[in-house]
């Protein structure tokens, strides 16, 4: 079927592709033979297709590979999200054990209690009244 | 049934507390106020406090009400106080036992059974010459307490933080009855009152020798030098060494300023923070300090210099703070950042350690 203006413009691509069927192809083909703008533009589309396919091939970064795991839902990237994953777990792995590691590691446990005990018999009830809440407060 | 009951407390803390304020504060300080003490010169404060310390050596009993303020309200405590004919004093409350001693044997009752202690070699009384040289005396007209009418001396701390106390003097008896301490803007800190007290008659009283500078300057700290502790002859705040002992891998050294006493632990190490979960960390002169606040006496726990350094002291606390300035400390960071820099940089030590060096 030709386009609005009896053209085959939408037609072109899927006759590159070799998509129409056997009628389709056949009409486009009769038309490309009286239709010279068609066929110059099948050219164009044509020579467009072998740039792109002469084009070398990207590696994404891996920020773009982050932020794409993040943003894009799991069922979209999945290896992204897990490398996101693993990176992230690996950073809190990494802080939870340096706060693990720089617990101030001393020895003595002062038995406080005890001191105090001593403190307030040493006192010994002066210079004045003690003040003593051994125990808590108003209980 | 303790949340049935903690409001009731709460209320009855906060009663007794302003009773307690009040009770000192009430008309006859409100004329004191409105006409403050007359300064009748420190020779009366010295007649008075003279007064209070032979009283003390008398044997007598009493209630006494302490009250300490804190960001959380006030927290009361109501003890009886025994103090028998040869100067032991013993204290309890009403229902049970807190601190007492019996054949040379100190202990301690509280709440998760009893523990012992043994009784301190050193003690402090109330000197005198000591209180009027470190504290700025004048004589308040008296005013009426629950043990009857009672003479107030104010004193202020001459040197460090201006604290303020007030010790009221019984007429009757003679003894301290009331115990007053303000903050630098005359807050009350902390209120400890006799409600009532008896003398008791058995004869002469206990002879008990107050310390002097010559009882102190024959501490000898060299041996304690020799052992790994530091026993400096005075510390900040007008504090000045009373005596020393050691042993059982710990030294104590007790401090007087006249009025209060600080006794300062040491042991060798650093300390161990897992068991203080319930404590509050400040930084006092540069260091981390584990306190309890409200607590009475006051304690302070931190590490300097290798050694865990644990002090006990009735004295306020920005008091205590000026007096342990001096003791050695160290700036250890408890929060979440500072235990994560510690870590990765240990980490970092022990990776480079695993390098061999060319």
């Amino acid at each position: 079927m030709a386009g609005a203006f009896g053209h085959e413009g939408d037609r072109l691509s899927a006759f590159l592709d070799d998509e129409l069927g056997e009628r389709g192809a056949l009409e486009v083909t009769r038309h490309l033979q009286r239709c010279e703008e068609c066929r110059d533009e099948l050219e164009e589309l044509r020579r467009t297709r072998s740039a792109l396919r002469a084009l070398p091939p990207v590696t994404p970064s891996l920020s773009w590979m982050v932020e794409t795991a993040v943003l894009v839902p799991a069922d979209e990237g999945p290896r992204s999200f897990a490398l996101a994953a693993a990176l992230l777990a690996a950073v809190a792995a990494l802080l939870v054990g340096a706060f693990v590691l720089g617990a101030e590691r001393g020895t003595v446990r002062p038995p406080v209690d005890q001191m105090v005990v001593d403190h307030v018999r040493s006192v010994d009830g002066g210079p004045v009244v003690t003040p003593v809440q051994l125990d808590g407060g108003d209980e | 049934m303790s949340v049935v009951h903690a409001p009731r407390r709460r209320v009855a803390a906060v009663a007794t507390a302003a009773l307690l304020v009040t009770a000192g504060s009430g008309a006859p300080a409100g004329a004191a106020e409105a006409s403050s003490p007359a300064p009748l010169g420190s020779g009366d404060a010295r007649a008075l406090l003279t007064a209070a310390a032979e009283a003390l050596a008398h044997p007598h009993v009493g209630r006494v009400s302490v009250v300490s303020f804190t960001a959380d309200g006030p927290r009361v405590a109501d003890l009886e106080v025994r103090v028998d004919a040869m100067g032991a004093t013993e204290l309890r409350r009403p229902t049970r036992w807190l601190l007492g001693g019996r054949d040379g044997a100190a202990w301690l009752r509280t709440s998760d059974g009893a523990r012992s202690a043994t009784p301190s070699a050193v003690g402090a009384r109330l000197d005198v010459d000591v209180v009027l040289e470190r504290w700025e005396a004048r004589v308040g007209p008296p005013r009426g307490l629950d043990t009857g009418p009672a003479t107030p001396v104010h004193l202020v701390r001459r040197a460090g933080t201006p604290i303020e106390e007030v010790v009221y003097v019984d007429e009757a008896t003679q003894l301290p009855v009331r115990r007053e301490t303000r903050g630098v803007d005359g807050e009350v800190l902390r209120v400890v009152a006799y409600t009532s007290v008896t003398m008791v008659e058995l004869g002469a009283p206990a002879a008990v020798a107050a310390p002097t500078d010559a009882a102190t300057a024959a501490v000898d700290v060299g041996g304690f030098a020799a052992d790994g502790y530091e026993v400096p002859r005075s510390l900040g705040a007008g504090f000045t060494l009373l005596g020393a002992e050691h042993g059982d891998g710990m030294a104590v050294a007790r401090y007087g300023d006249g009025l209060s006493v600080l006794s300062v632990y040491q042991q060798h190490g650093r300390l161990d923070t897992g068991g203080l979960d319930d404590a509050t960390v400040r930084e006092v002169a540069g260091r981390d300090v584990f306190t309890w606040p409200g607590s009475e006496p006051l304690r302070l726990v931190w590490t300097g210099g290798d050694r865990t350094w644990t002090v006990v002291s009735d004295a306020p606390l920005a008091v205590i703070e000026d007096a342990v300035a001096s003791l050695p400390g160290d700036h250890v960071g408890h929060d979440v950042p500072s235990r994560i820099s510690r870590g990765l940089a240990r980490a970092w030590q022990w990776l480079r350690g695993l390098v061999p060096t060319t």
